[in-house]
């Protein structure tokens, strides 16, 4: 066991426009070791053989179609690092990510997970909606609560549980809030160390509706499992 | 004093909500901070959402709960001045009129409860980041106001 090997996991579906370039930001990282884990998705574009590119730099497999949580427990089931980080395929890290990271897990013992300030970023076909929102919250760096920004200490999930396959867009909401509720030791980082990459196809953006109901009862069974929690005590 | 003839609807540009077994749950997409109310404060939410006038929801309070039509106002009036704060409705002129064949009194009055907005704002920034706003076009975030939002 190496106590600084740290699994990045890379969740993707028909990724194959962005993927090379989120593999590299994760080559980039100043810190050794890595151990990086592709979880396709049953992506039906180039995305296999893009990674496959990346030879044994890259750990790849494939699961049928079942949305991000799915992909991202699989590579949470393969991982063999005492960290886990995730990237999403169209998203990058700032190359001193995981290092300053790690080094609040080192400066701080009872730390559970990391996350890191987010700044999104338009791509240049979408130059219009950037000018438009360039003074909106949404062009600043915003506290990262996503699995992009997310390092933890790989056995938090035996404790806090997997990501909800059941759910299409709020698992990683819904496990942060799960984390949240069970006292988890969390640090957020000042600096901005993760970039989300807007386009036409993000999920938040495709799933709004959904995304929004699904928010919503998300909300509802945490509210109910801390009156419940008050309740027993 | 809030004018009874008027509505205040939620802000939906920013505003998400959803009655879900008799609780309103209430997220303010901009900031993170998130609502809950039951009860009559759930029977005011459904009522505010589907454009009631002020002096609708509280004689639509009054139909279903046991409770003076003097004690309903001025909780339900002291009710929106707080949703009003939070920034969760905005006054709305067209409001329309749900007269005596859509508010009937029930006979079995429940138990009145003061209607409560409970607040919290402990996930506030880990609800802000990837707001699902609905759709607002081709984009789906609000039109930018200033860049104090």
């Amino acid at each position: 066991m190496n106590s600084s090997l740290i699994s990045c996991i890379v969740p993707v579906f028909n990724g194959e426009r962005y993927v090379r370039e989120a593999l590299e930001s994760i080559l980039a990282q100043t810190h050794r070791p890595l151990e990086i884990i592709v979880a396709d998705d049953g992506s039906t574009d180039g995305t296999g053989a893009i990674v496959a590119g990346f030879g044994e730099r890259v750990r790849y497999v494939k699961q049928s179609n079942k949305g991000p949580a799915t992909a991202r427990n699989l590579g949470l089931s393969l991982a063999t690092g005492d960290f886990v980080a995730f990237l999403d395929s169209d998203d990058l890290w700032h190359p001193e990510k995981l290092e300053r990271q790690l080094g609040r897990f080192h400066a701080r013992p009872e730390l559970d997970y990391c996350v890191t300030h987010a700044q999104n970023f338009w791509i240049p076909e979408l130059e219009i909606e950037a000018e438009k929102y360039q003074n909106h919250r949404i062009s600043r760096p915003m506290p990262g609560y996503v699995t992009q920004t997310l390092m933890a200490r790989r056995a938090l999930f035996e404790a806090i549980g997997l990501f909800d396959s059941a759910l299409g867009h709020g698992d990683s909401t819904d496990w942060f809030l799960r984390a949240t509720e069970r006292g988890a030791v969390m640090e957020l980082l000042p600096e901005v160390l993760t970039y989300r990459r807007l386009h036409p196809n993000n999920r938040s953006r495709v799933r709004a509706d959904k995304s929004r109901d699904e928010y919503l009862r998300l909300l509802k069974l945490s509210l109910d499992r801390k009156r419940h929690l008050n309740r027993s005590v | 004093m809030l004018n009874l003839h008027r509505c205040f609807r939620p802000r939906e540009e920013e505003v998400a909500s959803k009655v879900i077994d008799g609780e309103a749950i209430i997220i303010n997409l901009a900031n993170g901070v998130y609502y809950s109310m039951d009860k009559v404060g759930a029977l005011v939410w459904e009522r505010l959402q589907a454009g009631y006038t002020l002096d609708d929801v509280i004689r639509s309070v009054t139909a279903a709960y046991d409770v003076s039509p003097e004690h309903a106002e001025s909780n339900v009036v002291e009710l929106v001045e707080v949703l009003l704060q939070e920034n969760l409705v905005v006054t709305s002129e067209n409001g329309s009129s749900h007269s005596a064949e859509v508010i009937a009194e029930q006979e079995d009055k429940l138990p009145y409860e003061l209607p409560k907005l409970n607040i919290y704002r402990d996930m506030g920034d880990l609800l802000a980041l990837d707001p699902p706003v609905p759709g607002l076009g081709d984009t789906p975030w609000k039109e930018p106001e200033d860049s104090s939002t």
